[in-house]
């Protein structure tokens, strides 16, 4: 067999498989619509779930201490809602080249990595601080009845906090090992163009 | 999702009669197990589903389509290699890999021809791969270009390795064992 000839004839004759119908592709598409906005959604839904009851214990606080506390951990929560909202990953272009859509690709993994590294701080420090206020504010008052479950309560978002900062870790991690693929996919493009005799 | 549902469905209509079989085709370059082929495919179609809401015919159609599946081909393997399960050679490395060894003697020499050619496709690094199929495809050089990103001189360079490398690998392999 001469290759000029018959391979690429020969590859194009491959026998065809079956496409997907054009009602299931609606189908699949309306599924990742609904998939992206109920994730926008859960984003809105916890930083709710914060205010309001960050909101009642600044309403129900017994000192201005307390009151504060709860005040700042409203605005870490609409903080922690807005970087939800900027963090959304967009929607790759796939009808880009190739080359042009890695490195759109690429710089989208650092902008998510960026804001993962640049949010952590500004996002759990107000929790931090408001969740200690709003201890000290509650151990000032000497409600001793409520000390305990309130030092409870202070460990829970503890936790919280610590698990937070863990998977933001690792995401970042994982973005990274993401990143260094498609830098070693854009290489080896570039690689092959400066190979040239 | 944007444009009218009736155009997009014709756009997409049209697109599949025309290179339909070509994307499967180039599903099988991208990915050797079955399972994962069907998937690859799957979010080609549907990515290509949903981009031609957006086509305006400022370049081909066969650009267009296979700009969207290559690129959902790469974001495969990239997301195959981060689970381990992807391991190109380079064109060079090529001439010492062995030759597949599932083909049954009693198989036709087209069936042999085509399990090498997808063995070989299925090993090369991520842009000769596109171009690869892009030649086999049929797709001129310029066009090769304007889909994958690469200077005109880089895919003639590839081209013509491409076809010593077929010619090398293909049709030695071809003559010890038929």
């Amino acid at each position: 067999m001469s290759e000029a000839t018959d391979l690429p004839t020969l590859w194009r004759n491959q026998p065809p498989e079956p496409a997907l119908p054009i009602p299931t592709m609606r189908e699949r598409a309306g599924a990742l619509h609904s998939d992206a906005k109920r994730l926008a959604i859960s984003g809105y839904v916890w930083a709710a779930f914060f205010l309001a009851t960050f909101g009642w214990n600044a309403l129900h606080a017994r000192n201005a201490m307390e009151c504060a506390g709860a005040l700042v951990c409203m605005f870490g929560a609409i903080f922690l809602a807005v970087t939800w909202r900027r963090f959304g990953t967009k929607e790759m272009p796939h009808t880009l080249p190739v080359l042009q859509f890695l490195k759109t690709y690429r710089e989208e993994l650092q902008r998510q990595q960026h804001m993962l590294k640049t949010a952590i701080l500004p996002s759990t420090l107000p929790l931090v601080l408001g969740i200690t206020l709003a201890t000290a504010g509650h151990l000032a008052a000497r409600h001793a009845l409520h000390a305990a479950s309130l030092a409870v309560l202070a460990c829970f978002l503890a936790l919280i906090l610590a698990f937070g900062w863990i998977m933001n870790r690792l995401h970042c991690q994982q973005l990274q090992f993401r990143i260094d693929e498609v830098e070693t996919a854009l290489r080896d493009a570039a690689s092959s163009i400066g190979s040239l005799p | 999702m944007d444009a009218s549902p009736t155009t997009q469905d014709e756009k997409f209509a049209g697109a599949m009669a025309n290179f339909g079989p070509a994307l499967q085709r180039l599903a099988r370059g991208y990915e050797a197990d079955p399972a994962e082929r069907r998937d690859l495919l799957q979010n080609i179609h549907l990515a290509l589903w949903r981009s031609l809401a957006l086509f305006d015919g400022k370049c081909s159609l066969r650009s267009w389509v296979f700009r969207v599946a290559h690129n959902v081909g790469a974001s495969h393997v990239l997301s195959s290699k981060r689970q381990n399960r992807f391991q190109p050679a380079i064109l060079e490395d090529l001439a010492t890999l062995p030759a597949p060894t599932a083909t049954p003697e009693h198989e036709a020499a087209t069936r042999d021809l085509l399990a090498r050619l997808l063995h070989l496709i299925q090993n090369l690094r991520p842009p000769d791969a596109q171009v690869m199929l892009l030649y086999l495809e049929d797709v001129p050089a310029a066009e090769i270009g304007e889909i994958t990103g690469l200077s005109a001189v880089a895919v003639a360079t590839r081209i013509h390795r491409i076809r010593s490398l077929l010619a090398r690998h293909i049709n030695e392999g071809t003559h010890q064992d038929v």
